[in-house]
């Protein structure tokens, strides 16, 4: 499908359902069970690849800095049936949290079968492996139940970066604004329960999280 | 040439991957992947791909194409997610060239 990959897009209501659902699974196959996550750890669990820049030659140290200075996927065949998704990643970022973004937003593509994937658009499969890596790193449910309420709290909880926790506060007051609340208590969703007991959180037994 | 149904079972097989894991994995029902197995039924492209990268494996593989000698530095061009304008399409084929080569 030809697609502008300049505008960008905004996916159906429906497939951020399914992205934060993906996340949930995504946490509960890694045996994620506190935060901050560390995205490293997670690829290993979920049996990815990782390889470090500084492992390449000299060449492809130089074009990689320039392709992506944090991480990319490069999907490579060893063979008739084999195709391997590794993720490469510059050790060398000073910047360690947004690399925990840029991670994690590798792991995200690989999980969401976008390497294999030819039907969709780059720029969708863009979108939704940065929402779904941002929404994993800070998910607003967990924001709420530890109050953390803004950006710099964010931040130092789930070890974001600026961009990220800011990101991550604007998307939590959207969030806030959207929640079904009753009786002065939140009532988180299916996705949300799961994040929540992966971290040994039971919200249904006192009916929800206050506001 | 083998079926979906076919390459899926044998990639199950050769990865010690049960019916349950990939289900997990691909967040399907276990009775949906046992479908996939027991009948002609393809998955819509998205599953697809969860499947075949769940599998480290490709689409194409996975639908019975024998076309890996096909993945060549083009195919793999088209297939890097990111959508970076900072490397034009000749030096991102020099990157994969450079890593396969370890140049």
């Amino acid at each position: 499908m030809e697609t502008n990959e300049n505008i960008p897009v905004r996916l159906p209501d429906s497939r951020y359902e399914e992205l934060k659902a993906s996340a949930a699974t995504m946490q509960e196959l890694a045996g994620v069970q506190s935060y901050p996550i560390d995205s490293l750890w997670v690829a290993q669990k979920l049996g990815y690849e990782v390889h470090t820049y500084n492992k390449l030659g000299p060449e492809a140290q130089i074009l990689a800095r320039r392709y992506s200075e944090d991480a990319f996927i490069l999907p490579c065949p060893k063979g008739p049936i084999d195709v391997f998704y590794p993720i490469y990643y510059n050790d060398e970022v000073v910047n360690k949290p947004r690399l925990n973004v840029s991670i994690m937003h590798e792991c995200a593509h690989i999980f969401l079968g976008h390497p294999a994937n030819i039907e969709m658009s780059k720029q969708q499969k863009e979108v939704e492996a940065k929402f779904l890596a941002k929404f994993i790193l800070a998910p607003p449910i967990i924001c709420h139940y530890y109050h953390l309420k803004d950006a710099s709290s964010i931040r130092n909880f789930f070890n974001l970066s600026y961009e990220a926790a800011e990101y991550a506060q604007n998307y939590y007051n959207k969030w806030l604004g959207h929640s079904k609340v009753k009786n002065g208590l939140i009532h988180p969703t299916t996705t949300e329960c799961r994040l929540l007991r992966q971290l040994n959180i039971e919200t249904l037994s006192k009916g929800g999280i206050p506001v | 040439m083998s079926t979906f149904k076919e390459r899926l079972s044998e990639l199950l097989r050769l990865r010690g991957i049960t019916q349950r894991e990939l289900a997990a994995r691909v967040e399907l029902t276990e009775a949906t992947v046992s479908r996939y197995m027991s009948d002609e039924r393809i998955p819509n492209a998205t599953i697809l791909a969860r499947i075949a990268t769940a599998l480290n494996t490709s689409s194409d593989y996975l639908l019975g194409n024998d076309a890996q000698e096909d993945f060549n530095v083009e195919k793999m061009v088209t297939l890097l997610a990111r959508n970076a304008s900072n490397l034009t399409n000749e030096e991102k084929t020099a990157l994969i060239a450079a890593i396969i080569g370890n140049k």
